[in-house]
């Protein structure tokens, strides 16, 4: 009888464009996040890749079908999806193009729910992951700082900072979801996971990361209240640093001269990477489309053999933003960044600050980690055309508009 | 909430690229101007020269070759002895003469040599032509001369065609189009910071 009921459960499911996209997006959270664990020891990544293509093709039938577009809109739409299929085809690397299908499939899905099901996903993941590893049923990678002699864990993630990076874009989600709730004891909450993932991981950068959630979101909690000025002016001005930071670091980038003392100290600082990014612009120089580039980094069971043996060999552009210029080339980084900034701004046009926030944030991680384009950690590049993030005409209740308002 | 219309928008962001294009030429204009009036040339004349020994029936060609090529640096190092630059001294025209003793003499002077050929290059660097150009020539023919008398079993020295005024390097430092590169990079960032944060507060704070 049970089973009975869950059929027609099921066979009575709606086949809306919203619960296509939530399907769709679950089956790619699920199969992105293994593909960057150590489960690909057991299962090849091409074959989650094909799992991906389907879920992409399924996202095409849903922008050219279900919904409502004018026909230039279908054009733009189509020419930017050409552009990412373009560089996926040069730089056999297919995580733009994901995140670009989903982005422009988003159109009347709600962007709460989007959220909320990344956030399932990917807590429920992570702690599979994470006692799997501890069990050894899948490798738990191991890095050791020369320098220092601590061991960074990868608890079944292809490496410690990506692991990390899962964790701050997790709490991101759950400042979003919680936005009116969040107060100090989620602020310690937060402490005291940016403390014991350094203890596990070492990724000092990231962590600094989790840290600045605090006060970022604290300004734009206060900003919320137009009594608080300062907050306010601070809060209005984080769109601006989407265009700001990242060309600030591209320059120290170009720019990057080793025999300067300031520069190396910066260097050090961010480990490395105004080094690699400064050869990566010298060995690849920036073109309009994409082009590939040839990495070696340390993820995943390869890595770690680079690691241990041939570390000569590291080459890898861990900015997204200086891999965005160098990889996929100007126009998808303007298409990007202008997403990334027309999200920011259109929440500041209502006074609404959570959003710049977890740009900013965002923003300031994709600096130095090259998660920025990921589905798999970076779910909020789907506010670009998702419902509920602007509230438009087509709301049906004034109380429906207001909560909306609230809210974001 | 207060609603702007596309053209309100596009006011809104041709104001701020038009502050932001401001900043950058001017930046730019400075940093280049400051580059051009620190702007110095240095000339660098450049002659070479042979030091072998030379063949007869009982030496063995390729070990002599060897050996030639391994008194190289001893040579280079001789050519930084005051006593060469002070004979050098003597064949530098008096104007010259007077300005460059025999320390400056050295101190604009160095040598270079290519790991399998026995040329040695002597390289002048002054901030004319002329004088770089005098300065080599004279080297040249003073080690031509001096060094039999400091190394008895030294090589003779061939001296390879003058420095002239054709074959002048010359670098000019520093470069005032890089400079107005960087100060319209800076510029831009400026004008960014300014125009967005006025941007900012008029329009994203009630």
């Amino acid at each position: 009888m049970f089973y009975l009921r869950k059929v027609k459960q099921i066979n009575q499911i709606q086949l809306s464009g919203e619960n296509i996209y939530l399907f769709a997006l679950t089956v790619t959270l699920v199969v992105s996040f293994l593909a960057n664990t150590t489960f690909v020891q057991y299962i090849a990544v091409k074959n989650f890749n094909r799992i991906n293509y389907l879920i992409l093709g399924i996202l095409v039938l849903k922008i050219f079908i279900l919904d409502n577009y004018r026909w230039y809109e279908l054009a733009g739409i189509f020419f930017v999806l050409a552009i990412g299929v373009y560089s996926w085809r040069v730089t056999n690397n297919n995580v733009l193009m994901i995140m670009l299908t989903f982005i422009f499939a988003a159109k009347g899905v709600h962007f709460d729910k989007i959220i909320h099901q990344y956030f399932k996903v990917n807590l429920t993941l992570i702690l599979l992951v994470s006692v799997y590893a501890l069990l050894g049923i899948i490798r738990n990678l191991s890095y050791v700082r020369t320098d220092s002699k601590i061991m960074r864990y990868a608890l079944g993630v292809l490496y410690p900072t990506d692991y990390a990076a899962y964790v701050f874009y997790l709490i991101l989600a759950y400042a979003f979801i919680n936005y009116k709730r969040i107060g100090k004891r989620q602020y310690l909450l937060f402490t005291v996971i940016a403390v014991a993932l350094y203890a596990v991981t070492n990724a000092r950068l990231d962590t600094i990361l989790i840290l600045l959630i605090i006060p970022i979101l604290l300004v734009a909690k206060r900003a919320g209240n137009s009594t608080h000025r300062i907050s306010r002016i601070l809060a209005a001005n984080y769109w601006s640093l989407t265009l700001i930071l990242p060309y600030a670091f591209g320059l120290m980038t170009v720019y990057f001269n080793p025999a300067n003392s300031i520069f190396w100290h910066l260097n050090d600082l961010l480990s490395g990477r105004l080094l690699y990014g400064n050869i990566a612009f010298q060995q690849h120089p920036v073109k309009l489309l994409s082009q590939k580039v040839v990495e070696h980094g340390w993820g995943g069971i390869q890595g770690l053999k680079m690691f241990k043996d041939n570390q000569a060999r590291y080459f890898f552009i861990d900015s997204s933003f200086i891999r965005l210029l160098v990889v996929y080339g100007v126009v998808l980084s303007i298409i990007v960044i202008g997403i990334m900034v027309i999200i920011s701004v259109r929440a500041e046009l209502r006074q609404s600050y959570l959003l710049p926030a977890i740009i900013l944030l965002i923003t300031l991680s994709s600096l130095i980690d090259q998660h920025l384009l990921e589905i798999s950690f970076n779910p909020f590049l789907l506010a670009f055309l998702a419902n509920g993030v602007v509230v438009t005409s087509s709301c049906k209740s004034a109380t429906e508009r207001d909560v909306l308002s609230e809210k974001v | 909430m207060k609603k702007y219309s596309v053209s309100e928008i596009k006011k809104i962001i041709g104001k701020n690229l038009l502050v932001i294009i401001l900043f950058g030429l001017v930046f730019g204009a400075a940093f280049g101007l400051v580059a051009k009036h620190r702007q110095s040339t240095d000339y660098i004349a450049s002659r070479n020269m042979i030091v072998s020994h030379s063949f007869n029936k009982a030496t063995n060609k390729s070990s002599l070759v060897e050996a030639d090529r391994e008194l190289i640096p001893t040579y280079q190092s001789i050519l930084k002895d005051e006593a060469v630059a002070k004979a050098a001294r003597q064949y530098l025209p008096k104007k010259i003469r007077k300005d460059y003793k025999a320390d400056d003499i050295l101190e604009s002077v160095t040598s270079s040599s290519k790991p399998t050929s026995l040329i040695i290059t002597i390289h002048a660097k002054t901030d004319d032509a002329k004088t770089s150009i005098a300065i080599v020539n004279a080297m040249g023919k003073a080690f031509q001369k001096k060094l039999p008398q400091i190394d008895k079993n030294a090589g003779s020295v061939s001296l390879l065609s003058k420095a002239n005024e054709e074959n002048v390097d010359t670098i000019t430092k520093p470069s005032a189009k890089k400079y107005a590169v960087v100060g319209a990079a800076l510029g831009v960032l400026v004008g960014m910071i300014l125009s967005f944060s006025v941007t900012s507060v008029r329009h994203f704070t009630k």
